[in-house]
């Protein structure tokens, strides 16, 4: 498997089909998911925190509709939800990144599967909060 | 979860399927940074395993989960033999029921990854239409149990479709962050995320999938697969424990 001279070895190998890995995406996707992520990881740190200091009555499970009046009410578990809502939108972030990368290259079959997959995403916040 | 803590199995569920959202962008963004996810395949199964998880998650809100528990105990089982001995090429050339907008060639799914230093490998993929259905299998059952689905996904790649182990790993570790996501974007709109069980699950394994991917990066493929075998038998048979109310 392992050829002593690397040269030789890319000489046999096929061309390589670039295709399956647009090289510019496989730049943009980590640092969109490495973004969300931290934002999420230090709101939900940072949340729980405050949480664990000055404990509310309950730390009762709550409604995406009911974040932006916790968040109102300086309640922590509002920082936490809204740390959990950004891990929860950063993958359709990076979707919506591909769309903007398939658009770009007028790759309209890729476009349209990633439009696909936002409108599946946005269809499950409207779903969730009927 | 539902075992360890003793708590209610939908506000298990919801908490264990953030967690996996953190996972997956966690170990997706360093799968793609390493070159051993194929993007465009991950796309193509998301729309599958997006719809999917989305069903799962109200599967799990409306149902006792018992009977679809076992079921998957079955899912299990079957993907063993297709981990130690894919399906290989198609005979016909992939073309038959599949819609000619799918067929492998139009959606450009061959790619190729650095094996070893060096050591480029390129690599077809086949059946993109039962791959297709099969992740859509593997987003009900995300959504249902609060799983990724990688366990699914994996051997659907490998299986059916031809992708070599470790790009078939990076690319469900890719697809799992937008299927979790669906499905936990469902239970929050419900209301079933505690936000302190949830936040706590998704920090500790934050944590842990960071050194895993990197695990998976160095082990040997052979390896991998047999531990991967090992892990649906087991899995499988908890299931059937737990569908015959030996486990709780």
């Amino acid at each position: 498997m392992n050829s002593p001279d690397p040269a030789e070895e890319q000489a046999d190998a096929p061309a390589p089909p670039l295709d399956a890995r647009p090289a510019d995406l496989e730049v943009v996707i980590p640092k969109v998911l490495r973004a969300g992520l931290l934002a999420a990881v230090l709101l939900m740190a940072g949340g729980l925190l405050w949480f664990a200091l000055r404990p509310p009555s309950a730390g009762a499970p709550f409604s995406l509709v009911d974040l932006p009046a916790l968040l109102g009410g300086a309640d922590p578990r509002g920082v936490i939800g809204a740390g959990i809502l950004i891990l929860l939108l950063t993958p359709l972030a990076r979707v919506v990144a591909s769309l903007a990368h398939f658009v770009r290259e007028k790759d309209r079959l890729y476009a349209a599967l990633t439009s696909i997959v936002i409108l599946n995403l946005a269809a499950a916040i409207a779903l969730g909060v009927v | 979860m539902t075992l360890a803590l003793g708590i209610d199995i939908k506000l298990a569920v919801a908490a264990s399927i953030v967690a996996v959202v953190a996972t997956s962008t966690g170990s997706g963004a360093a799968s793609v940074r390493r070159g051993v996810a194929n993007t465009r395949l991950g796309m193509f199964l998301e729309v599958a395993t997006s719809a999917g998880a989305i069903s799962g998650a109200f599967l799990a809100i409306a149902l006792g989960a018992q009977v679809l528990v076992a079921l998957f105990g079955v899912a299990l089982v079957a993907a063993i033999p297709f981990m130690l001995r894919p399906l290989g090429a198609p005979k016909n050339g992939g073309a038959g029921l599949v819609p000619a907008i799918l067929h492998p060639s139009r959606l450009r799914l061959s790619g190729h990854f650095e094996d070893s230093k060096d050591n480029l490998v390129a690599y077809e993929v086949h059946r993109p239409g039962t791959g297709f259905l099969l992740s859509g299998l593997a987003g009900v059952v995300s959504g249902l149990l609060g799983i990724g689905g990688g366990i699914i996904k994996v051997p659907t790649m490998r299986g059916a479709m031809g992708v070599p182990m470790k790009v078939a790993v990076g690319t469900s570790n890719f697809m799992i962050g937008v299927t979790a996501a669906a499905a936990a974007l469902v239970f929050f709109g419900r209301g079933a995320v505690d936000p302190v069980l949830a936040s706590t699950a998704a920090l500790g394994v934050v944590v842990g999938s960071r050194y895993a991917t990197r695990v998976v990066e160095r082990i040997d493929t052979h390896r991998l697969v047999l531990v991967f075998s090992a892990v649906l038998a087991l899995m499988a048979l908890s299931m059937f424990l737990k569908a015959g109310g030996v486990l709780p």
